[in-house]
Parts: C-alpha cells; sequence; structure tokens
C-alpha cells in the first residue's frame, strides 16, 4: 500500500494488512474519489480539498459479514462498535486488538449511538424497541409504544446533549426475509415516524410523521436541525428541532442519497449514496463523492482526533482517514 | 349434473380494489380479500355490506386461508413467510424451515381439517430474500406446515413438509371437501405447459399426480385442453372445480370442471384477468372471483347444485386408474 499511502495520509499511520484477516481476500484500497470541477476557484473543488485528502486511503478493516450497520466510536474504550444484523451480534475493533464480539445476541438491533454517559443506545429494529447498554452488561428497555400503539423497527438513533434520543421508526425490519423475531410482525401505523425519547419523562412521542421512510438521521453541530434521509424518495430532509424535541417545517435538503448521514464540526454532510461516500456543504451543495467498492448501509465518525471516516457496507466495515474533523459522539 | 349455467358476476361494494386483488378466503362472517401490491387485505360483510381493512402493511401478502378453528393465515409473498393474523391486531410468523432452508415466496394456501397449512411455494421475482439475499430452494413445491407443539403465546411450533416433488411453478391450492385429494395449479415451465393437478393425500404424504387440465398447449389429444393461464382454484362441496384462468384478449374466465374433471363451462369474468377464486357465503353457495384488476366480484351458485355428495367417491377411483397408467 506504499504508493497509495500518498500526501494526506498521516505517516504514522501503520500499513494496513494487504489482507482481510478473517476471510483472506484482498483489502481493497484507494485512490478511490471522484473530484468535481476546479472551476470555478473557491467553489466545490476547493471545498471538497479541505475536507478529503488528494489520495483517500480507503481500508477495510473486517469482513466476512452478512450484513453491517450501526457504527459508532466509543472514545472511552478507543474501539468502533458496529452490527451484524443477519449475525445477531455487536462487534468491537480497534486498531490495537482487532475485532471481538461485544454484544450477542444483538435483538436484530440496527442504528447504535452512544449517550452522554457513553452508554451504548440501540435502535433495535426487529426487536421492535429502543435499548441501552449499561455497565453491568444489562439491557434497559427505553420505548417499546407511542401511545399505547407498538413501535416500528427503530432503524436508526442520535442522542441530542440533552439526552433527548431521536431515532427513525419506519417498517423495513418486518420486512426482510429471515430477520424476524418472535415479535409482532405487523405494523400497526400508517405512516413511518421519527420519534423521540424524553429523558425527563422517559416517554416517547412522535417528533414528526413527515420524514417519508425515515432511515439514517443526524443532528447539525448546532443541534437545531435534524437531517433524515428517506430511503423512499433517496433524498435527504431537514427540519427545525424545537426544544420539546419536535420537528417542524420539513423540507428536502438534497437529492440523490443513500440510507445513512453524519455531519462535520463545520456542518458538512456525509451520506452513503450511489457509488460510494457523497460529500454536501451545510446548504446540500454536492461536493464530491469518496468511492467504496461496496454500497454503502452507515458511517460513524471516530477515532481521537474525529479525522477518521468508518462505514458499513454489506459484508465489511472499512476505515478512511480525512482532513475533516467528524462530531465527537458521547 | 345442470353445471354450465353462466354465472352472472356483480361486483362487491368498494370494488375495483387499489392494485390487484387475490387469495379470497370465507372467514364464517365475511369475505378476506387481498391486495398484495397494496400491502392491504380488506373485509367484506355481506349481512352488513360493509368493507373495512383488515390488516395493511401486509408484506405483499398474497393468498389467505382460515383454518377449522378460525384461525386466518396469510401468504406475505415478498417476506417469504407464512402469518397467523391474529384476532387482536397482530401478525405472528410460523417459524419453520425447511431441512434449514428458508422457503421460496408463498403465493396460495389452504388449511386442512387437521388444520395443517398448505401452500405453494414458488420463486418469484418480488422477494429480493432481503439485504443478504437468503438463496432460493432448489424447487418449487407445494409445502405443509404442521403444528407440532402448543406455546403459551399462541402460535405454536411447526415443522415444514415438503409435499410435491413434481410441480414447477405452484400457484392456486385447494382441497377437496373431504381432504382426500389436493388440487394445484401449475404455471409450468419453458417446455411444460401450465396444468392443474390432483394429488390423493395419503397417511404417509401425496399419491402421484393425476394431471387434470392442460393450458395454453397445442396438443390436440389433451383433454381439456384449456386456453390460458391458471391462477386459483375453488372446490365446490359437490366436487366441481373452477378455477381462475387468464387467457388473454379479454381478460379471462372461471373455467368449471365436473367432478370427473370434464370441462363443463367457461364463465366469461367481465373485468381483468381472473387471479382468484373461493366459495364461500353465509349458504357456501357464493363463488368469489379476484382479478388482476383489483375488480372483485361474486356470483351465486344455483340452487341446487352445491350439495354434499355422500355418493361413493369415483373421482379417487379415477385417479388411482390414471395414476397407475402413469406410472
Amino acid at each position: 500500500m506504499t504508493a497509495a499511502a500518498g500526501a494526506g495520509t498521516p505517516t504514522s499511520e501503520p500499513a494496513a494488512p494487504s489482507a482481510d484477516p478473517f476471510t483472506g481476500e484482498p483489502v481493497v484500497l484507494g485512490p478511490i474519489q471522484d473530484r468535481p470541477p476546479a472551476e470555478p476557484a473557491g467553489g466545490a473543488a476547493a471545498a471538497f480539498a479541505e475536507l478529503v485528502p488528494a489520495d483517500p486511503v480507503v481500508e477495510r478493516i473486517s469482513g466476512g459479514h452478512l450484513f453491517t450497520e450501526g457504527p459508532v466510536w466509543d472514545a472511552r474504550g478507543g474501539r468502533l462498535l458496529w452490527v451484524d444484523i443477519a449475525g445477531d451480534t455487536i462487534w468491537s475493533w480497534s486498531r490495537g486488538e482487532g475485532r471481538s464480539v461485544a454484544v450477542r445476541p444483538s435483538g436484530k438491533a440496527n442504528g447504535l449511538t452512544l449517550d452522554r454517559a457513553g452508554r451504548l443506545v440501540a435502535a433495535g429494529w426487529t426487536s421492535r424497541c429502543v435499548w441501552r447498554l449499561e455497565a453491568d452488561g444489562s439491557r434497559t428497555i427505553l420505548a417499546t409504544h407511542i401511545d399505547d400503539v407498538p413501535l416500528g423497527t427503530p432503524n436508526d438513533i442520535v442522542v441530542r446533549s440533552d439526552g433527548m434520543i431521536f431515532w427513525t421508526d419506519g417498517r423495513s425490519g418486518v420486512r426482510h426475509a429471515g430477520f424476524e423475531t418472535h415479535h409482532d410482525l405487523q405494523i400497526h401505523r400508517r405512516s413511518d415516524l421519527v420519534a423521540r425519547w424524553n429523558p425527563g419523562t422517559g416517554k416517547a412521542a412522535v417528533a414528526t410523521a413527515e420524514a417519508g421512510r425515515g432511515n439514517g438521521l443526524a443532528l447539525s453541530p448546532d443541534e437545531l436541525t435534524l437531517y433524515v434521509n428517506d430511503s423512499a424518495a433517496r433524498n435527504l430532509r431537514a427540519f427545525d428541532v424545537t426544544d420539546d424535541g419536535d420537528l417542524v417545517n420539513g423540507r428536502v435538503h438534497a437529492d440523490r442519497t443513500g440510507s445513512a448521514t453524519k455531519v462535520d464540526r463545520q456542518g458538512n454532510i456525509y451520506c452513503t449514496g450511489p457509488g460510494g461516500i457523497h460529500i454536501l456543504a451545510p446548504d446540500g451543495a454536492f461536493l464530491g463523492r469518496i468511492r467504496i467498492p461496496e454500497k454503502g448501509s452507515n458511517l460513524a465518525w471516530g477515532e481521537a482526533d474525529w479525522q477518521t471516516l468508518f462505514v458499513t457496507s454489506g459484508r465489511s466495515v472499512y476505515r478512511v482517514r480525512l482532513l475533516a474533523h467528524g462530531m465527537p459522539v458521547a | 349434473m345442470t353445471g354450465g349455467a353462466g354465472l352472472r358476476f356483480r361486483p362487491i361494494p368498494g370494488s375495483p380494489f387499489n392494485g390487484a386483488a387475490d387469495g379470497p378466503a370465507w372467514d364464517g362472517t365475511g369475505w378476506l380479500v387481498a391486495c398484495p401490491a397494496a400491502n392491504e387485505i380488506v373485509r367484506y360483510s355481506p349481512a352488513t355490506g360493509q368493507v373495512a381493512t383488515f390488516r395493511h402493511s401486509t408484506s405483499g401478502n398474497r393468498g389467505l386461508a382460515v383454518g377449522p378453528d378460525g384461525r386466518c393465515y396469510g401468504a406475505q409473498t415478498t417476506s417469504r413467510r407464512v402469518v397467523w393474523y391474529a384476532p387482536d391486531g397482530s401478525t405472528f410468523l410460523l417459524n419453520a424451515m425447511l431441512n434449514g432452508r428458508r422457503h421460496n415466496d408463498p403465493q396460495d394456501l389452504v388449511v386442512d381439517a387437521a388444520g395443517r397449512i398448505w401452500f405453494s411455494d414458488d420463486w418469484t421475482a418480488e422477494s429480493g430474500g432481503g439485504p443478504v439475499g437468503w438463496p432460493p430452494l432448489a424447487h418449487r413445491s407445494v409445502l405443509r406446515l404442521r403444528q407440532v407443539s402448543e406455546t403459551g403465546d399462541g402460535i405454536g411450533d411447526w415443522v415444514l413438509e415438503r409435499m410435491t416433488r413434481d410441480t414447477w411453478a405452484p400457484r392456486g391450492v385447494a382441497l377437496s371437501p373431504d381432504g382426500g385429494t389436493l388440487y394445484v395449479t401449475d404455471l409450468g415451465g419453458a417446455a411444460l405447459p401450465p396444468t392443474l393437478r390432483a394429488y390423493a393425500v395419503g397417511k404417509d404424504g401425496l399419491r402421484p399426480a393425476r394431471v387434470l387440465a392442460r393450458f395454453a398447449t397445442d396438443d390436440e389429444t389433451v383433454m381439456p385442453n384449456l386456453d390460458g393461464q391458471p391462477g386459483g382454484v375453488a372446490v365446490a362441496s359437490d366436487g366441481r372445480l373452477f378455477v381462475a384462468v387468464r387467457d388473454g384478449v379479454d381478460g379471462g374466465s372461471i373455467a368449471e370442471l365436473a367432478r370427473d374433471a370434464t370441462l363443463v363451462a367457461r364463465h366469461h369474468v367481465p373485468a381483468a384477468a381472473p387471479t382468484n377464486c373461493a366459495i364461500g357465503g353465509s349458504a357456501g353457495t357464493t363463488l368469489l372471483v379476484t382479478t388482476a384488476s383489483g375488480d372483485v366480484l361474486e356470483s351465486t351458485l344455483p340452487d341446487g347444485e352445491v350439495t354434499m355428495t355422500t355418493e361413493p367417491d369415483v373421482v379417487g377411483d379415477r385417479q388411482r386408474e390414471a395414476e397407475d397408467g402413469e406410472a
């Protein structure tokens, strides 16, 4: 990988292995990117160059999975967590120790995040709940219903700094053959939701029913805007967030995006999408794309400087070092 | 047998529904009809004339069947599963693998007197199988779910068994009133015409099939030789068969076959191609027909024709002769 490790890749980074330690398959490496036209000066190309190194290296850190999702960086543990939904396992990875099982079974959980105390909070997907992993290893179910109606299949999840939890509450988790749990498979609401859980009351409520087939979601750095990926319309919606956690003033923020979104400290938006990771300016303007070898499912910022973007994509987890600084979690 | 009198079809309230209709089933007081494209099941009560949503978000449910205990089962085609629609509004998987593998896309189903669920397990383009892409079975067969123990949640433990070994694309399934014969429509394959098949149900499985009808074949020696493509099939209490047939230009028809499998009549369906049919109603004399356009039509079978027979089972004798001949 010496040829690919050009400018922009910190020289202190240890070399990536030449073969996947789990499958023996060659590790797919960059340089893989689509840069926008250099003209006009100061336009998208210049903005992209401030976020993505000239030769970004996409390194596979784990392979051989069935359906990876929900990556989140656990800063206290210095590790990445993600879920293999079909494998019913939450995995852990760190540079020094490699890969190990963190939680099994995972209840077919999907999106993962951490609350401000560093506890893992999971969108339970086919388990039809939102749950939290306590320090002693026990699980606390935070929400199963809204107004006595069972949740759909919580898909992705984010925590606001006041502890308010937002998640997309859709139906994808009951559609896929082979992912059923023993739970009710009936979706009881006609529309998908973005839901919220209030840490003060312990109650879940509807934040909005206007987010289409909501999938990934992320808060802007100032937490005044919530972005939601609509999997059906293939666009990114934006909502104003009230103090109470209601989502109002919904609008389409960008088109042709995929299933998940994260933001950096400047408010730039990173979405999975066709061909790789689409990078958008805060106003939704397309800046460029980092190609990855598989269809991305979700993203997470991580490592000590929050300048690494981890990407889950079906059978693998990828890691790419960027110039941008991601929004820390927890 | 005075069968063959033209059936007069009339739309039920609410017809046409949203997208193709399929899987009609009589639940004792009302008709259940599936609208797979709309992910909805509607219920029509003839007594009140009311039509209401029975379930939404149904994962492409196509076939429906009601068991002897009143339980309603559905074939959620795009999710590759058979479910129990519980009375409280929840929906449960009847979880069973076939030799450790997930079955294909269930199409149509029927429940026998012992509560066993027979279903046609075709493979279609409708199910992507999920992100993992669970591979299809190497065959497309009629499978049977059998409850092996009760569970506290009412769902039960089930096992799945392969019943047919000669089907290519099974579609409609029905049982004779005495449960002794399984009828299957099969769409055939590249070199095989669609067929209507009958299997004698034995204690240990099915006897070899007797082909009652072929569809869309040029072979003049085949009797009956029906144009078109078969969908669902219904059996009257006197043993007559009604087969939904899509036959191209002008929608389709319901083919009526006598107990000896001779063609009695083709009843033109004044709508798009029929997909399925069922017999029910409070008197058990209503034929309900679903169509690809979402039109749902009912017809009253003439008086005196649909009566439970106590005669010797001549069909069974004919089948055994046919089996011997084909063996």
